[in-house]
């Protein structure tokens, strides 16, 4: 068995009297796909949020890589290597792809900005080995003939895959992706979760996804977490998540009362 | 030098240094001189020799133009075997039937697509002893394969070729064919590296041109043009980066010869015109200025002569307006440009050559090494100009059918040999299976194929390739299929090339929710309406559309209404269209066309 790479240990989190997330916790293993699900407004973005330091919960705490963090922000996470992806597309529009993907290295840059800006000799090897480590992920995810089209005039689905593109080229230690398959239609669905398994396999790359269409996740995922009203109702394989009566309820709308 | 072998080892010794072939990898040109790539053929032709490779032995390849996949036909040929080469996309019943027809023996297939379709068939090909890939992307818990890069035996020597003979066998060429099943071209060593060494010659082709490998390689023009090319005359030949990538790949190397079939230049008229209707009124108004006035000088070129003035007004048009088309095209240097396979609308080509770019008619049948006749420089008639060295023509007085005669003729269909002898005379001349006719000039022109020719109810021939072709001269119209046999009048299904149509639609300021509404729409039909009236207008009265109906959707390759090489496949489309083709004859004003089980009223209308 994988040890756990990010152990969650009892969040809660609230925004004024809304509890957004209440005593949850669950272990991601290293090198597993593992899906968070849910209905709208169950609190997978803000589990997600939390996760990578954007949401501080009131209660519980992180731990990722063996450190533990009462309080995780986005600085740490990114220097620990958790990259991320979000619902509503972050790429700079005015860039072109390579452009935007290149942003994905800037954690890993060593030379000075003063090395950069007089275009020393160093900055310039540097940027040419960081130019083909994206080169080869342009190569992976297929997307060789918008290399240099500007990102606002791409369709939604490889603007989706840019935005992974970009996550992936920080060689992060484990990706977040938040909702990739939104708004797709089912060829570009069943491209994104090749695409994500690919890199799961390739890259051997944890991976922390949020899907509310259950149905795109079963296939791809090795562990499920299902979310539903701030609560974690079911946490397993997908097999034995399909088969728990709770989340059976939370699908169908059995009330709650 | 009579096989590919030996000119491998010729250009190796001459030209060492020299590309050869480039392949963009990462975003960068990758390039092999001659002699690295003769060194890695010979590793890959002493690995293929352990994997039981031998004389006679068919080698399918199944992919896209990469240098692997030329390396591998090289390498096979070095030791004699033949090479089957098959479409990157064939799958299924299709795949099948080739691989059994040719009983190959090896595969070597690119990536996982093609493994998988490989794999799928396996069973049903006894032959198919060894499956060999190139890129194993995907494939990681996948049994029983060789990867192709395992094979290379590095350092190893080049076998002896000196001893192999021009008409050993080189290549299996499946023929589409509009109709039935395929059948393996065989074709030799000396056929194809003949014809080449014909074109090369004709054309002043030398080892500082460029070519571009981008059509699939299961067509026998493809590897003449290309690998053949290449290897008779030391020029470069580029590999494009993917699929999707051949425009961009075009501009960066700008290549100098080109071959590609009608529909590839008719796309890029239809392309442009898309792109120019979306750019700024000063820019669409200079664009069609020019070219109305480029196409009048090219008119006078036949009739009056042309005068200083237009020679002026000619480079000037060159100058400001085609010479940056050209470039974001990737024509600019394109100095012989050839087409063939299938009819071209006559505005096709004044198009091409309005533009500068002096496009040739070319024609040929696989069982003849896809080129029999070029046209000759200068010449701006309708047709595919005189026979290359070593070809003999003639027509046959009763039939009308073209037959010819001479060097690199094919020799026989594989395991065929009724067929065999059927596509020959007694006397030796092969038939082509076209409807042929001279010219004033004495240039050949072919009229179609002879059995798609028809009669109409009143008796009259019915050809509908001349028809189809210029109702396809329209920038907007992607393909038609006029139709009449056994009928009192012409009618016609008419495709809508999606991108031009598109922004002509958002210019005029029309409010569509998809293409299949759009060309439903008054306005698409007034304008379809409008181009047919021209297109009568140079028809006889017998042959002239009446009605016409726009299909919602693009002619299907999936569904066998088009071959690959985009030919209308009549019996299917009869068969298919059964209903709406009724309509189209019954007077109804239209028709309720069932697709994907959605039903859509396409409008009939009557071009009076």
């Amino acid at each position: 068995m994988a040890e756990a790479i990010l152990q969650i240990n009892n969040i809660s989190l609230s925004f004024g009297g809304v509890k957004a997330i209440e005593n949850i916790s669950f272990d991601v293993k290293d090198g597993e796909i593992c899906a968070v699900v849910g209905p709208n407004g169950a609190g997978k973005s803000s589990m997600l949020n939390v996760i990578n330091g954007i949401y501080n919960p009131q209660e519980g705490s992180i731990t990722f890589d063996g450190t533990t963090h009462q309080k995780m922000t986005t600085s740490i996470a990114a220097k620990a290597g958790i990259a991320r992806t979000f619902q509503n597309i972050a790429l700079f529009k005015g860039m072109n792809v390579v452009e935007n993907i290149m942003t994905g290295r800037n954690m890993m840059t060593k030379t000075s900005w003063m090395a950069q800006g007089l275009n020393l000799p160093s900055a310039r090897r540097e940027e040419a080995e960081h130019r083909e480590a994206v080169e080869k992920i342009i190569s992976f995810l297929q997307i060789e003939a918008i290399r240099k089209t500007q990102a606002a005039s791409l369709p939604y689905g490889l603007q989706k895959r840019v935005e992974l593109a970009r996550a992936i080229a920080a060689e992060p230690r484990m990706l977040l992706l938040d909702e990739p398959m939104a708004g797709m239609n089912l060829e570009e669905k069943q491209d994104m979760s090749c695409f994500i398994l690919e890199i799961n396999r390739e890259f051997d790359l944890t991976t922390v996804l949020i899907e509310h269409d259950i149905g795109v996740v079963m296939d791809i995922s090795d562990h499920v977490v299902v979310l539903d009203y701030g609560k974690k109702i079911g946490d397993g394989t997908p097999d034995e998540v399909v088969n728990n009566q709770d989340v059976i309820d939370a699908y169908l709308g059995v009330s709650h009362d | 030098m009579d096989t590919f072998p030996k000119l491998l080892g010729q250009q190796a010794t001459a030209n060492p240094e020299k590309a050869a072939i480039r392949h963009k990898r990462l975003g960068v040109w990758q390039t092999k001189s001659w002699s690295v790539l003769a060194s890695e053929v010979a590793g890959l032709s002493a690995g293929m020799k352990s994997k039981g490779v031998g004389p006679g032995t068919r080698v399918a390849v199944i992919g896209a133009n990469i240098p692997e996949m030329f390396e591998a036909m090289l390498a096979a040929q070095q030791l004699s075997a033949v090479v089957v080469p098959l479409h990157p996309d064939s799958s299924g019943d299709g795949l099948t039937q080739t691989l059994t027809d040719s009983e190959s023996e090896i595969v070597i297939a690119q990536d996982q697509q093609q493994v998988d379709a490989v794999l799928e068939v396996r069973g049903q090909c006894p032959a198919l002893k060894t499956l060999i890939y190139v890129n194993g992307r995907g494939m990681d818990d996948y049994e029983g394969l060789t990867n192709l890069a395992d094979l290379i035996q590095e350092g190893a020597s080049a076998p002896d070729v000196s001893t192999i003979s021009g008409d050993t066998p080189a290549f299996i060429f499946h023929t589409a064919g509009t109709s039935g099943s395929p059948k393996g071209v065989v074709l030799s060593n000396a056929a194809i590296i003949e014809r080449a060494n014909s074109i090369a010659n004709n054309e002043n082709i030398t080892s500082d041109d460029e070519l571009l490998a981008f059509l699939p390689v299961s067509m026998a023009a493809s590897i003449l043009y290309t690998y053949a090319i290449s290897l008779v005359t030391g020029c470069t030949l580029s590999c494009p980066e993917s699929n999707d990538t051949v425009l961009i790949d075009m501009q960066e190397i700008g290549p100098t010869v080109l071959y590609a079939p009608p529909f590839v230049y008719k796309d890029m008229i239809s392309t442009a015109e898309s792109r120019i209707q979306s750019a700024g009124k000063m820019k669409y108004n200079m664009y069609h200025a020019a070219l109305n006035s480029c196409m009048k000088i090219e008119e006078k070129k036949i009739t009056a002569g042309t005068n200083l003035f237009d020679a002026l007004l000619y480079q000037i048009n060159q100058l400001l307006v085609f010479a940056p088309m050209k470039s974001v095209n990737g024509i600019s240097r394109l100095r012989v440009a050839l087409t063939g396979g299938d009819s071209i609308a006559p505005y096709v080509f004044s198009f091409f050559r309005s533009i500068g770019i002096n496009l040739k008619h070319t024609y040929g049948t696989t069982e003849t090494a896809a080129c029999v006749t070029i046209q000759e420089d200068g010449d701006e008639g309708h047709n595919v100009g005189v026979p290359v060295e070593g070809i003999e023509l003639k027509i046959d007085e009763g039939s009308g059918e073209l037959l010819v005669k001479g060097t690199g003729m094919f020799d026989s269909y594989y395991n065929n040999p009724e067929a065999t002898a059927s596509a020959k005379t007694s006397d030796g001349w092969i038939r082509t299976g076209d409807l042929a006719a001279y010219d004033e000039n004495n240039n050949l022109v072919i009229l179609d194929n002879i059995s798609e020719v028809g009669s109409m109810s009143n008796g009259a021939k019915f050809t509908p390739k001349p028809i189809e072709v210029l109702v396809s001269g329209s920038p907007f119209i992607k393909q038609c299929v006029a139709l009449g046999d056994g009928r009192g009048e012409v009618a016609a299904i008419i495709v809508m090339h999606e991108g031009s149509v598109n922004t002509w639609a958002d210019r005029q300021g029309i409010r569509y929710t998809g293409f299949a509404d759009l060309v439903s729409r008054e306005e698409v039909y007034t304008l379809v309406k409008e181009h047919l009236g021209e297109v009568n207008q140079e028809l006889d009265s017998s042959l002239q559309i009446k009605r016409f109906v726009i299909l919602n959707r693009e002619l299907d390759i999936a569904n066998n209404e088009v071959t690959r090489a985009r030919s209308i496949r009549r019996e299917n489309i009869n068969s298919q269209y059964s209903q709406m083709i009724e309509a189209l004859y019954s007077g109804a004003k239209e028709y309720k066309h069932t697709d994907d089980n959605r039903e859509h009223n396409l409008p009939i209308m009557s071009t009076m």
